[in-house]
């Protein structure tokens, strides 16, 4: 398992091991538990890593499948520190097709782990409007990820009325709605 | 001095002692005591390979002996053994023999090269070199291939001579030679009653029968023959400890001991010794237990 201990640890293998396969320089936009544990958010350990894309020139990207390099040196990771083979995977990565809240390649926070590898961390505004998403698609551990990040009604308004753009249902609507009413936040609703 | 530091320069040491011992007990003059083992005479020349660029002396004197000794030099086994040795390592992306190095061994064996006359001239002239003295008991694969000539039957012979028995799969493997070869070889063997056949389950074991009587008892010299498998591992370990990334980075050392667990288990194993559970250290907290169980692991095998 992943958690805020061993994360520097388990990035710094990752940067060696790149480099010992002869692989390149490469930048991941990570997000889910790993960024809230790396950056102090959320304690709580994750079993995997959530890679959005890659930054590159300034901008984010999708990387559809990530190259042999990167994959055989996350395998032997996932060996030396006992994670699951998936441990760094792009399952969040269809985010990029529907839309990301505006300005949260400016609000990324960057850690170097070594020659090869960057990591860019989604910010805590960003952690909420995407554990919102999660939350009404999900519910579950993302629910209390979200109200641990401790959103401030304006924060938990303006994350409400990005998720509406993501799905622009009625019954998602409704969803979200129920959702606001169940954590008490029912002033949001006339404002959304 | 860090455990990786003294890790690298243990192992160095301990492998020119034990390369140097070897070599002494072909015929390579130098002051120092012999080896007791049973020796391979291709794997040694390129464990004298990979460590030529640590010991000049000693891959001068390999490459002497090599031209004067050529004949006793199996050299489409040693081609095929080296195959490991030169092309890029698959964990350490480059190969364990630099380029030039195995030319020059290529360039001793062969009987048209210029190096290898001059080298025979100077034999001659200088007897820097002693001719193979076949009958220590550790030169066993040299007085074979006297008998047999320089072909699989000599390292057939020994292999059941040392292991007692086989199937032709097994060892062809660890021979490094063609199976098919082997096979028809142990079935001639088979008729002629030189071997014994027998069949468990879908295969034929042979050992030696009537073929005991033709070498005394192997008493005299340590058996241990995977010289292949052990000069494949601790070479490997030494290329890794003074190559970088690796060299002094105590967890990609680490995760490459992880890589040669299978290999270096069953050496252990043989050895009976046993060597940590990799699941059981993460990252570099591997190092450490690993490296101390790999030391007395050569140690076990090699002194």
């Amino acid at each position: 398992m992943i958690h805020g201990s061993n994360l520097a640890e388990v990035f710094s293998a990752l940067d060696r091991q790149i480099e010992a396969g002869g692989g390149r320089k490469i930048s991941l936009v990570v997000c889910g538990g790993t960024a809230l544990a790396a950056l102090g958010l959320v304690s709580r350990t994750t079993k995997d890593v959530d890679v959005l894309g890659s930054l590159e020139r300034g901008s984010l990207h999708k990387i559809g499948t990530f190259p042999v390099w990167l994959n055989e040196a996350a395998h032997k990771v996932a060996r030396d520190f006992n994670l699951a083979a998936n441990w760094l995977n792009l399952g969040p990565e269809s985010q990029l097709d529907t839309g990301l809240p505006k300005g949260i390649r400016r609000r990324l926070v960057k850690r170097i782990y070594g020659k090869r590898l960057t990591i860019y961390f989604i910010s805590r505004l960003d952690q909420i409007y995407l554990k919102l998403y999660a939350s009404l698609d999900r519910g579950g551990y993302h629910e209390e990820d979200l109200f641990k990040l401790k959103p401030s009604k304006r924060e938990l308004l303006a994350a409400s009325r990005w998720v509406l753009k993501q799905d622009v249902s009625a019954p998602f609507r409704e969803i979200l709605v129920s959702f606001l009413k169940r954590h008490e936040y029912d002033e949001l609703i006339g404002r959304l | 001095m860090s455990l990786s530091e003294d890790f690298k320069e243990t192992l160095e040491e301990k492998l020119l002692e034990l390369v140097w011992r070897q070599w002494r007990t072909l015929g390579l003059p130098s002051h120092g005591p012999e080896s007791g083992h049973l020796l391979d005479v291709e794997v040694l020349i390129l464990a004298a390979a990979v460590m030529a660029e640590y010991d000049h002396r000693l891959w001068t004197g390999a490459l002497e002996w090599l031209s004067q000794s050529r004949e006793w030099v199996n050299r489409s086994r040693l081609n095929r053994i080296a195959e490991a040795y030169i092309k890029p390592d698959r964990s350490l992306n480059a190969p364990l023999v630099e380029k030039h190095i195995w030319q020059e061994a290529i360039s001793s064996i062969s009987p048209l090269s210029s190096s290898s006359a001059a080298a025979s001239n100077k034999s001659r002239d200088d007897q820097v070199n002693t001719r193979p003295p076949l009958k220590k008991p550790s030169l066993l694969q040299l007085n074979l291939r006297g008998v047999f000539g320089v072909n699989a039957r000599a390292e057939l012979y020994l292999y059941l001579k040392t292991k007692g028995e086989g199937n032709s799969n097994q060892i062809a493997r660890e021979i490094q030679y063609d199976q098919k070869n082997i096979y028809l070889i142990l079935e001639r063997w088979a008729d002629a009653g030189f071997v014994s056949k027998e069949n468990r389950g879908k295969r034929n074991i042979y050992s030696l029968e009537a073929g005991k009587k033709l070498t005394p008892s192997l008493d005299t010299a340590n058996p241990f023959w995977e010289w292949s498998v052990f000069y494949a591992l601790f070479l490997r370990l030494h290329v890794a400890a003074h190559r970088k990334p690796w060299a002094s980075d105590s967890y990609l050392l680490s995760s490459f001991f992880k890589d040669l667990y299978p290999q270096s288990a069953r050496l252990a194993k043989s050895a009976g010794i046993s060597l940590p559970d990799p699941q059981l250290y993460p990252g570099e907290q591997y190092f450490a237990p690993a490296s101390l169980a790999l030391q007395s692991l050569f140690i076990a095998i090699a002194d």
